[in-house]
């Protein structure tokens, strides 16, 4: 038993200071490894660079056609962010509830026997490591992956997204459901309810807030990231850029960057918006909410 | 001690047994020894109310029985079937004739009040059947869950957010589910320790109703003088083990029981006074 005036005084820790200064350490190393220069802003050749590139930026191109031009790829740029989260959704699902770890004596080695308990374990590992795989790898490299594959274009950006965001949100879905209430699991087996059914009507509606709140937030990473995968081919307004960029028609670039800026902060309000509507809703079953709301609408016959 | 019904019991042998624990010792991670050698059987029929004072083991009783526990030595017996090694395909059509009411944590407080009684049936009906009835109801369902829930006087919260009710209603929530399972064996650990005590009777009713259809009621309780009016055969439990097992009215001697145990289970008789 510990005496409650040792937990009030903890006294000098050496350990803790070793990790201090340990952290420290690594990152003033690190540092120095990457060339961290500040003076390197002030180097005359470099100011002189800069100074063209800023006074390139203006004034930004409006030209209708240009315009219109980038208007179609910003499209382009949140279609690809939309349908590449959709399919990552309809991927992850499935496979995180392979990677959820089921808890509860029933399912114990000692009660099941080798086979099940092995079984088990094999197919929640062998899910993990297909989710950590799709996270490993980062969107661009994907989309280097999928121009490859399937040609130029906005399809491989929608794969190199739905992949990513697949390894992503399949490991959030799985700790998510992890994480329930195991009392209130236990109480749903006891019905006599197998693992699905548990899934439906426990695990899913007890994490459908956050759930919800992770996915609309992985969409505005997606929304982000679309915006560079034209940059190696795979569509969207990145194509734009690194043309006008290699062209050195910087007034062009301020015309995009100004777009994707408000692209970037309406999808993140909209994504904020929607989440606290989300997570403030009086019942977290909206499928259930919508269906009922639209029965209601429908004309009576 | 052991009263007139165990006596009887024993001369009946294995015939309607619903229930058999043989010396079932449950020890949790932490050395906690909740139940110390328990043997009992119940009798397709019989009213229980297992009584005892807190952290007795009746929680752990019941959880036992219905496969969530796995004892740490001996042996268990639910509808004839051994508990020891049964596949996971088995232990669910198990579950599927019994309910359990557990003590707390037993709504989903996202779901409506329909779709938790429902959840009663889903060890009946396949996957499919399940992801269809939370996005929409049958008629006959939503009937089935209004009449059940109408005996316990809360037919008015059909559709209501069951996080929203109060603690006495979520309670009678979860009776309903179990009523609604339609099971053999119905268990409830302390189904009326947060209702009044008229509606008490109510819930205690539709037990004695159930009970009288045949079924197998096997109830946790606190309130003394509702096991003794409502049920046909007491268990007493102290620290984990069987102290008393007999007819109410042995019970009420309670002079006798007294005097029969000595130092901590004369505590169990105070405890419940
Ligand atoms: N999951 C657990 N892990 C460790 N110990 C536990 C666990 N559950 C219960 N116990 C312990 O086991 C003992 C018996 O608990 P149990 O819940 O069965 O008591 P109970 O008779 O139902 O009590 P109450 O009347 O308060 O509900 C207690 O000492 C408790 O602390
Ligand atoms: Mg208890």
């Amino acid at each position: 038993m510990r005496k409650p005036e040792q937990s009030l005084d903890p006294g000098f820790n050496f350990f803790n200071w070793l990790v201090g200064l340990a952290v420290l350490g690594l990152v003033l190393f690190s540092a120095g490894q990457t060339g961290f220069s500040p003076q390197a802003f002030l180097e005359a050749g470099n100011l002189k660079a800069m100074g063209r590139f800023a006074a390139g930026l203006w004034p930004p191109e409006t030209s209708p056609d240009f315009l219109k031009n980038s208007f179609k790829l910003i499209v382009e740029t949140l279609e690809i962010s939309v349908i590449g989260t959709a399919l990552a959704i309809c991927f992850a699902f499935p496979l995180s509830v392979l990677a959820t770890r089921v808890r509860g004596e029933e399912f114990s080695r000692q009660a099941q026997g080798w086979v099940p308990w092995l079984l088990r374990w094999i197919t929640y590992y062998g899910a993990r490591s297909v989710l950590n795989l799709f996270r490993g790898i980062p969107e661009l490299l994907w989309a280097l992956i999928f121009v490859v594959a399937v040609g130029l274009g906005p399809f491989p950006g929608v794969l190199a997204l739905a992949a990513h965001s697949t390894g992503i949100l399949g490991k959030l879905y799985a700790e998510l459901f992890e994480s329930v209430d195991q009392r209130l699991v236990e109480t749903t087996r006891a019905t006599g309810a197998g693992e699905l059914a548990v899934l439906l009507f426990t695990r899913l509606p007890l994490s459908l807030p956050v759930f919800l709140s992770y996915t609309l937030f992985r969409w505005e990473c997606n929304m982000r990231a679309a915006t560079v995968l034209g940059f190696v081919g795979a569509g969207g307004i990145g194509t734009q850029l690194i043309i006008s960029m290699k062209l050195f028609a910087y007034n062009e670039v301020m015309t995009l960057v100004a777009e994707i800026f408000a692209l970037v902060v309406l999808v993140d309000l909209a994504g904020q918006f929607l989440r606290t509507r989300i997570l403030d809703a009086p019942s977290p079953i909206p499928a259930d909410n919508a269906l009922r709301r639209l029965v209601r609408c429908l004309p009576k016959v | 001690m052991i009263g007139k019904v165990q006596q009887s019991n024993h001369e009946r042998g294995t015939a309607g047994e619903v229930i058999a624990a043989r010396n079932a010792v449950k020890e949790y991670p932490g050395g906690i020894l909740a139940l110390d050698g328990l043997s009992v059987t119940l009798y397709r029929g019989e009213m229980v109310g297992i009584l005892g004072p807190s952290g007795a083991g009746k929680t752990t009783f019941l959880r036992l029985l219905n496969g969530s526990l796995t004892p740490s030595a001996g042996e268990i017996r639910v509808l004839g079937q051994s508990l020891k090694g049964i596949k996971t395909g088995e232990l669910r059509r198990l579950r599927s004739r019994m309910s359990l009411v557990q003590q707390n944590h037993n709504i989903i407080p996202s779901l409506s009040v329909a779709h938790n009684v429902l959840m009663g049936k889903l060890g009946k009906i396949s996957t499919v059947g399940a992801a269809r009835m939370l996005l929409y109801l049958t008629r006959e369902e939503r009937d089935e869950v209004a009449e059940v829930l109408g005996r316990l006087e809360i037919g008015d919260k059909l559709f209501s957010r069951c996080g929203e009710l109060s603690g006495g209603q979520q309670q009678r929530v979860a009776v309903a589910r179990a009523i609604l399972a339609d099971p053999e064996i119905i268990m409830a650990d302390e189904p009326i320790a947060s209702v009044d005590p008229r509606t008490a009777e109510v819930v205690m009713n539709q037990f004695r109703r159930l009970n009288s259809l045949g079924k197998t009621v096997i109830l946790n309780l606190h309130q003394v003088d509702f096991a003794l009016q409502y049920c046909t055969r007491l268990l007493v439990l102290s620290r984990g083990k069987l102290v008393f097992d007999g007819l109410p009215e042995d019970y009420r001697g309670r002079e006798i029981f007294e005097r029969s145990f000595a130092g901590e289970e004369r505590r169990v008789c105070c405890a419940e006074a």
